[in-house]
């Protein structure tokens, strides 16, 4: 009899408390946004998995929890800490953009830093309310609107709020339908969102071959903090460009990007544990990242406004939110307030320029505050 | 501490004034970068068409060439040569036909083409059948095209 007590007292059962139900809950919540109603699947049965993971009561020095040594998830979580997964998702990303959009209109580029504000003004807030300038740094980030980015400073800065930023982050990216469309219709005048754009002009293989070169050369020399991610980001835009290492480029953007997802959603989502996760700064976190996407949006919107004081070829304002690197879910957006508007106003392939430069903005943005906050 | 008292303590001005000029000036550098860059690109091949000027005249896309009333009558000696933007097209349907494999379907071709942004794929198309760069296959992979690496047009040391 005592056995079997004792038994019971070693499973999940006896070890459990209201923490890890509601941490299980919130698993289970994400895993039904992601297979039900189908917000970023791909990133949230992922991490409503890990979270489910992460939260089964076990008996400590069995090495089976995410913080114990030597246990399975605790090294596929290195990649996590360590910043080695972000990085190998921007060679992937990198493999799937386009940066003809951007090449083809370049003065789009500078709507992405303009979105890049929410980062900064976030950082400011979060201090305002507190937080060490470390953490204030890591949360700032979630204003970039870039899941990698997010968990890469995080876990430079501050590792022990992974879990609820890089939740907050994605949380967030995936509600950006719901979140941008009110900033938007409260920044611009209908007139504004009727603005047709010119169509882009053809872009050269030669130009985009040269360009993450360039690029990468150029934004490294002035952020050389930024070099892991823009690297990665732009050498994998030069496999696909170049055309003589498709294969490598087939595997950034396919394989290896689906591998290093499903380490980095399982492992960051097990590492939301209760104790760190139900506390009242996680509750700050929130309502900060829901602040900075807003500020992030108003920020690229109202650039947009200012430079169409100064050029006599009107922007779609509309287009500053898409600065807000959420690719491309803020392009989208765009896309379908604009054609609320106007049907025959195909702003798409427009946004696709301010979003991808808000890539290259957030991972400048990140390597700026790693610098100063390390 | 919380509030203003929290930022300035951490120099939380300082550093978001610095992070917004830093990002700020690398986008604004890579805007002025790219905004020049096909100025750049036409000045080196106005460049490289200057050095080879009285050399072979060029062979005209379809869209520069005269009507027929208005064309002159070819000289049989004379020898035409494909213009920059055409061999390095050139050399961008080589590999995509050494991907595809030969002899490969024209069809196939131009789709590939466009997707990976080569710039007037089907003007570029119908100059490099013309002068046999891409021709077809006989017998049996009649309506098959395979890439002529030995046409006397095609420089890609060149390019």
């Amino acid at each position: 009899m005592d056995l079997l007590l004792e038994f019971f007292r070693n499973t999940g059962f006896g070890l459990v408390d209201y923490r890890y139900l509601v941490m299980i809950g919130v698993g289970v919540v994400f895993i039904y946004l992601g297979v039900v109603k189908h917000y970023e699947p791909l990133l949230l049965v992922p991490i409503g998995f890990g979270v489910l993971m992460g939260n089964i009561p076990v008996f400590k020095g069995l090495s089976l929890g995410i913080y114990e040594e030597g246990s399975v998830l605790g090294y596929l979580y290195f990649g996590v800490h360590q910043g080695i997964y972000p990085p190998l998702i921007f060679l992937g990303i990198g493999a799937m953009t386009d940066f003809s959009y951007l090449l083809a209109q370049p003065r789009l580029m500078l709507l992405g830093a303009a979105a890049q504000l929410g980062i900064f003004l976030t950082f400011l807030g979060a201090l305002a309310l507190g937080f060490a300038p470390n953490e204030a740094g890591a949360i700032g980030i979630i204003g970039g609107a870039d899941g990698p980015t997010a968990i890469f400073l995080t876990a430079k800065l501050a590792p022990e709020l992974i879990g609820p930023i890089a939740i907050a982050a994605y949380s967030y990216m995936a509600l950006v339908p719901v979140i941008q469309p009110p900033v938007m219709y409260l920044l611009t005048s209908r007139e504004e969102r009727l603005i047709r754009m010119k169509d882009p002009r053809p872009v050269s293989k030669r130009e985009r071959i040269i360009f993450p070169v360039a690029g990468f050369l150029l934004c490294c020399f002035i952020a050389p903090a930024a070099l892991p991610l823009l690297g990665m980001l732009f050498f994998g835009n030069l496999l696909k460009e170049c055309m003589v290492t498709d294969r490598l480029a087939q595997t950034a953007r396919t394989a290896l990007i689906d591998i290093i997802t499903i380490l980095l959603g399982v492992t960051v989502g097990a590492s939301t544990q209760a104790d760190v996760f139900l506390t009242a700064k996680s509750v700050m976190i929130f309502f900060l990242g829901a602040v900075s996407f807003m500020v992030a949006t108003a920020g690229g919107l109202i650039f947009a406004k200012i430079m169409n004081l100064f050029c006599s070829e009107k922007i779609n304002p509309l287009l500053g939110a898409a600065g807000v690197s959420a690719v491309p879910d803020s392009a989208r957006v765009v896309q379908h307030v604009g054609n609320k508007e106007d049907p025959n106003n195909y702003l798409l392939m427009h946004a696709m320029a301010p979003n991808v430069s808000g890539v290259i903005g957030s991972a400048i943005g990140a390597g700026v505050l790693w610098s100063f906050l390390l | 501490m919380y509030g203003l008292e929290a930022i300035e303590a951490a120099n939380g001005w300082v550093i978001a004034g610095v992070g917004i000029a830093i990002v700020y000036t690398g986008l604004v550098v890579l805007y002025a970068f790219t905004s020049n860059l096909e100025r750049i690109l036409s000045l080196l091949d106005a460049g490289s068409r200057f050095r080879s000027a009285g050399k072979s005249p060029e062979i005209p896309g379809p869209a520069e060439s005269l009507p027929p009333s208005e064309q002159p009558c070819p000289d049989e000696e004379e020898t035409l040569r494909l213009t920059p933007q055409q061999q390095e097209a050139a050399v961008y349907f080589e590999l995509i036909a050494k991907r595809l494999g030969e002899p490969f379907s024209l069809p196939l071709l131009l789709e590939q083409a466009e997707k990976r942004g080569i710039p007037h794929p089907f003007r570029h198309l119908d100059t490099f059948l013309g002068i046999g760069l891409i021709e077809e296959c006989e017998g049996q992979w009649a309506g098959f095209y395979r890439f002529r690496r030995d046409c006397p047009y095609y420089n890609p040391d060149g390019v």
